[in-house]
């Protein structure tokens, strides 16, 4: 039977566990592959059967690496966004984290590789509409325990960063789509996470903000030294990232996969 | 024609909630809930007033007017003169008294059995022989049909009535049929005679039955001898009437109370309905459905669960009012009345009324959402951020309502200083006003708390306190439902304590003796017994019996109507246990014992305008005559009032010697117990249904009684904080229903299941304390103005005002524990919700 998968062939035996490394910032961390799946498979009930949305998904990506998935709509996009996050689980399958193999982790230990790890940008923003741009930003690292004065300090750091300094105070409400895409943004950098998942990160924008938001994401990625995920329908955008990947029928196609699309 | 865009939307909204049934039970459990309180306690109160009107046409039959006597009574030989007079009108003797046949009590009255038939129409039956066997047979009475049925009773059996002065046995000589309940389930009827004798009131007649036609009364009215009136037969039920008025009004202000919070739960219920589809209502609007369509979609969907709600809030307030209506009647019978009707009587007056309450409250409260859904821009509507932002807008003005209704309760009760009526209205203005300052006194205690939370709980305190004042449109009702419902057990519960501090004081002050003997009472309308004169005697002079005073308390007429008298005589003269309100005349002991002079309690002198030095009017013997009030004396021992005099003065105008109790007061050293048991002894061997208690029992005894007719309003009260409970429950669920995809995102950016449950519970728990703490000025405002205001107007009583710390401190803990237990079932759903389903777009 013919393989195909996007890599050709069968990626090489999946390394974990890797707990030394299990601590933001630790430089040791950056040497680890963020994330390597192999043969991600998802069901959903639909009626009386089950629906395959992701079937044997196969996706590495490296330290410092920019991957767009790009695909239709309900073509899995998010189940794999999902679970690559850990906020759902593989029906088949496995996914190392940092080396550690996220699939056969309990809920708690999940969560918190979430929250030491992975950041979040959604295309609705997700802003926790009562707390304000600043509290936003800080609460992945109060999450994580950092004091009180070091948040400040991170948070303004980064505010100013993202031009956001005026907007500190302001509840999400008050904010324009881009501002609050770029609190998102923020957000989602604050605790220095290994890798960043992006869904759609400019599908609420005009062109002109999205394209500015994506600039100032791989930008601030790159300087970071995170790996990211952008999940789009946008060639545009897609192309800005290393890579690309494609998700078809629940398969990931790749190689060529720019010109087929 | 129908239009086809309505029967779309009304599609839509269907498929919405049928597809969302946690937003349907929410919304027609929060209707339900409201409206059942309000329909129980409806259906109690209106049913222990149709007991009581049953109960009084079951004795006064279809009389037009009534002869009535002074405490002894009428005296049997005027029937007889009556009814032999030449053109006299028909007329028929009346004797009655509660007696006990099993475990329940009836009323046994006393007729002639030849002379009342135009008087007892209502009872059927009484032919077929049955008047012979009444009047042959010794002890013979009659009961309807269904209840010597249920009783397992033929004609000819024999039944044993008990009565205070002890057992007969009677013999059941037929039965009546009668559409009154109260006659159907509670009267036993008997010769005039045998009822006498049973009664133990042999010569005595309670009142004659008379149907006069219009004109005669004068001639009848003369023709009576001195110490007898002739009354209209209503008079005696709008008397009775009015003597429960204020219990009854006491029981609807409560059902308000129930109201209020139940309207709270409501307008929550159905702001959540419309706020929960604020993204539909956008695509509606988007797509052409007009701000008039949508207006009256939100409308006809309220109705609809309006009608739904308010049918399982009938439901649910009949099986509520099946508890309640027997501590109303209890309570009736303990201060009032003997009522011989205790079971539900389900009125459609009233269910109709509930439903109009439940629909009003429902329609009222998705009036304000659905104007705003509708009158929103379709972008806006679907924003929840469009309806906090003026929300936050018109908190000031709220305020500013609240604050004004605040300034109308004051002078309301400035304008009318004596109605009760205004000054229920006062206290609900109060309670309203302090509802609508809810909003704004949250957000000031969020700017207080914040710097703390966010320094002692880091994010989650935060977090928590934002998703209350940030979420006042969902938050702020809920809150002011606990808020009132605590409020009101604070000052209910302040009112009852200083209630009853007051009432053990002035006990302690007024049982002055150390035994009391008392006559057991002989009658349905509580004609106090006698006691044997002989037995007086002997117990006066038993050894270490220091001083006595001898009493007799009766019903009189008053120029204000009946009036309780009691007649004192004391061979001590101290202070005679009274304290007395206001100045009272110079010569107020000598004018006393001199007999021209009376002391009135506080509630005759509040309800009749009476004070010290005014004139009384009390029919006597011998007709009308005048006293001196020597003073206004309180008195907590009954609501309808009570006059004092010295018994030689009550005996010499009332013809009546007789003495009903006795009160003994031991030398100093004697032992209470020893002289207990030789006075017991001696009751025994003469009148053994004579009642002897020593002071510490009848305070004891008078306690009970107290707290028996306060039970009514401490179920009340734990309903409206159930009621309360409940409703924060829907309320939590809904604000976590509404924030699913919030909570999402969090545990996506790594909070823990157990940390989601904390935030609940903490939100829930600073609700909990905002809402207990918040129910501390508005409880203790509520229980001054019932303490100060309403009940003085209700019943006339000065009460002190006694505030304990632990009940303030059980308050704030009943609010915490009410919102801790409505947050465990909402955190433990949003605990074990997988993120992935709570961000997944619906």
């Amino acid at each position: 039977m013919e393989d195909n998968r996007p890599f050709g062939r069968p990626p090489p035996p999946l390394r974990y566990p890797m707990d030394q490394h299990d601590t933001p910032n630790d430089p040791a961390a950056a040497t680890v592959t963020p994330v390597a799946a192999r043969g991600l498979t998802k069901h959903y009930p639909a009626g009386k059967t089950f629906k395959t949305v992701l079937d044997g998904v196969d996706l590495t990506i490296a330290a410092e690496e920019s991957v767009a998935l790009l695909g239709r709509s309900g073509s899995g996009k998010s189940t794999l966004l999902n679970l690559l996050a850990g906020i759902d689980r593989p029906d088949d399958g496995e996914l190392i984290l940092l080396g550690r193999p996220l699939h056969r982790l309990a809920e708690g230990d999940r969560t918190l590789m979430r929250r030491r790890h992975l950041g979040f940008i959604y295309q609705a923003f997700n802003l926790i509409p009562t707390l304000t741009a600043a509290e936003n930003v800080g609460l992945p690292l109060e999450l994580n325990g950092w004091s009180r004065d070091a948040t400040t300090r991170r948070v303004e750091s980064l505010l100013a960063e993202l031009d956001l300094h005026q907007a500190g105070d302001a509840f999400p409400d008050r904010l324009s789509g881009g501002e609050q895409q770029r609190v998102a943004i923020a957000r989602a950098l604050a605790h220095d996470p290994a890798l960043v998942l992006a869904d759609e990160p400019t599908g609420n924008l005009d062109s002109v903000t999205g394209g500015h938001v994506l600039e100032l994401l791989l930008a601030r990625a790159r300087r970071g030294g995170q790996a990211l995920l952008v999940v789009t329908h946008s060639l545009a955008v897609a192309r800005q990232a290393d890579r690309m990947v494609v998700l078809e029928d629940g398969r990931l196609t790749a190689g060529g996969a720019e010109l087929a699309w | 024609m129908v239009n086809p865009l309505l029967g779309g939307l009304v599609r839509a909204s269907r498929r919405y909630l049928t597809r969302h049934p946690w937003n349907l039970m929410l919304a027609i459990a929060g209707i339900g809930l409201g409206s059942a309180v309000v329909i129980a306690v409806d259906l109690t109160n209106s049913s222990a007033r149709t007991a009581f009107r049953l109960s009084m046409e079951m004795l006064s039959g279809t009389a037009t007017h009534q002869v009535v006597g002074g405490p002894r009574g009428v005296d049997e030989t005027v029937y007889a003169t009556l009814r032999l007079r030449p053109g006299s009108p028909p007329s028929a003797p009346v004797v009655s008294g509660t007696v006990t046949l099993g475990q329940r009590t009836y009323t046994l009255m006393g007729i002639d059995p030849l002379g009342s038939g135009a008087f007892r129409g209502d009872l059927e039956g009484m032919g077929d022989g049955v008047v012979e066997r009444l009047l042959v047979t010794p002890g013979a009475i009659m009961m309807s049909a269904p209840r010597a049925s249920t009783l397992g009773l033929e004609r000819g059996d024999e039944v044993v009535l008990e009565r205070a002065g002890g057992a007969h046995t009677a013999t059941l000589a037929g039965t009546f049929r009668t559409a009154n309940p109260a006659a159907r389930d509670g009267l036993l009827v008997a010769d005039i005679a045998s009822a006498q004798e049973l009664l133990g009131r042999v010569g005595r007649l309670d009142r004659i039955d008379l149907i006069l036609e219009p004109g005669e009364e004068q001639a009848v009215a003369d023709s009576l001898p001195a110490g007898l009136r002739l009354t209209p037969a209503a008079a005696r039920t709008e008397a009775g009437a009015r003597m429960t008025e204020a219990f009854h009004i006491n029981l609807a202000a409560m059902s308000l109370l129930a109201l209020l919070v139940g309207a709270f739960i409501i307008y929550n219920a159905m702001t959540f309905a419309v706020l929960s589809r604020r993204p539909l209502f956008g695509q509606l609007r988007v797509i052409g459905v007009t701000r008039g369509e949508l207006f009256r979609l939100i409308l006809g969907e309220a109705l609809i669960l309006g009608l739904v709600g308010t049918l399982v809030g009938m439901a649910g307030g009949i099986a509520i009012a099946q508890g309640l209506i027997g501590l109303v009647t209890r309570t009736i019978n303990d201060l009032y009345f003997s009522l011989t009707v205790n079971q539900l009587l389900v009125s459609p007056t009233v269910l109709a009324k509930g439903m109009l309450v439940g629909l009003g409250a429902t329609l009222l409260s998705a009036l304000l959402p659905a104007r705003e859904a509708a009158r929103s821009e379709p972008v806006q509507v679907q924003r929840r951020s469009a309806v906090e932002a003026p929300m936050t807008g018109i908190i000031r003005r709220l305020a500013m309502v609240g604050i004004g209704l605040f300034v109308l309760a004051a002078g309301l009760l400035a304008v009318a200083p004596r109605a009760l009526v205004p000054a229920f209205g006062a206290l609900f203005m109060v309670v309203i006003g302090f509802s609508l300052l809810v909003p704004g006194l949250l957000v000031a205690g969020g700017r207080l708390l914040g710097p703390l939370l966010a320094r002692v709980h880091p994010p989650l305190g935060t977090l928590a306190l934002r998703g209350i004042t940030r979420s006042l449109s969902r938050t702020a009702p809920a809150i002011a439902a606990l808020t009132v419902a605590v409020a009101g057990t604070v000052g209910v519960a302040i009112m009852i304590e200083s209630f009853r501090g007051t009432v053990e004081l002035w006990l302690a002050q007024t049982l002055t003796s150390d035994i009391y003997v008392s006559a057991p009472e002989s009658s349905s309308s509580r004609i106090a017994g006698r006691l044997d004169p002989a037995l007086m005697a002997s117990l006066e002079s038993l050894p270490g019996v220091a001083a006595t005073s001898r009493g007799r308390r009766v019903t009189v007429e008053s120029e204000h109507g009946a009036v309780e008298v009691l007649a004192l005589a004391m061979t001590d003269r101290g202070d005679r246990g009274f304290r007395f309100k206001g100045p009272v005349v110079d010569d107020l002991w000598v004018g006393l014992e001199a007999g021209d002079v009376v002391l009135v309690s506080e509630p005759y002198a509040w309800r009749h305008g009476v004070a010290a030095g005014d004139r009384l009017e009390l029919f006597t013997a011998t007709g009308w005559r005048t006293w001196r009030v020597g003073g206004v004396f309180y008195d907590y021992g009954s609501d309808r009032g009570l006059v004092v005099m010295h018994q030689p003065a009550y005996a010499a105008a009332w013809e009546d010697e007789a003495i009903s109790a006795l009160g003994l007061t031991l030398a100093p050293g004697e032992d209470l117990d020893t002289v207990m048991a030789r006075v017991e002894e001696r009751v025994a061997a003469t009148a053994p249904a004579v009642r002897v208690r020593a002071n510490r029992d009848l305070r004891a005894y008078s306690m009970e009684v107290f707290d028996r007719t306060f039970a009514i309003t401490r179920v009340l009260r734990l309903l409206a904080v159930g009621v309360a409970v409940i409703g924060i429950i829907g309320a939590l669920l809904a604000l976590h229903l509404e924030r699913s995809r919030e909570y999402g995102t969090l545990r996506a950016i790594g909070a823990t299941p157990r940390q989601m449950g904390g935030l609940i519970v903490l939100q829930s728990i600073l609700m909990g304390l905002l809402a207990g703490v918040l129910a501390l000025p508005l409880g203790l405002l509520m229980a001054l103005m019932l303490i100060k205001v309403v009940y003085l107007r209700a019943f006339g009583w000065t009460m002190q005002t006694l505030i304990g710390a632990p009940l303030l401190a059980e308050a704030v803990a009943l609010a915490l524990g009410a919102a801790l237990v409505a947050a465990l079932y909402p955190a433990w759903r949003i605990a074990r919700t997988p993120p992935a389903i709570t961000l997944r777009e619906e």
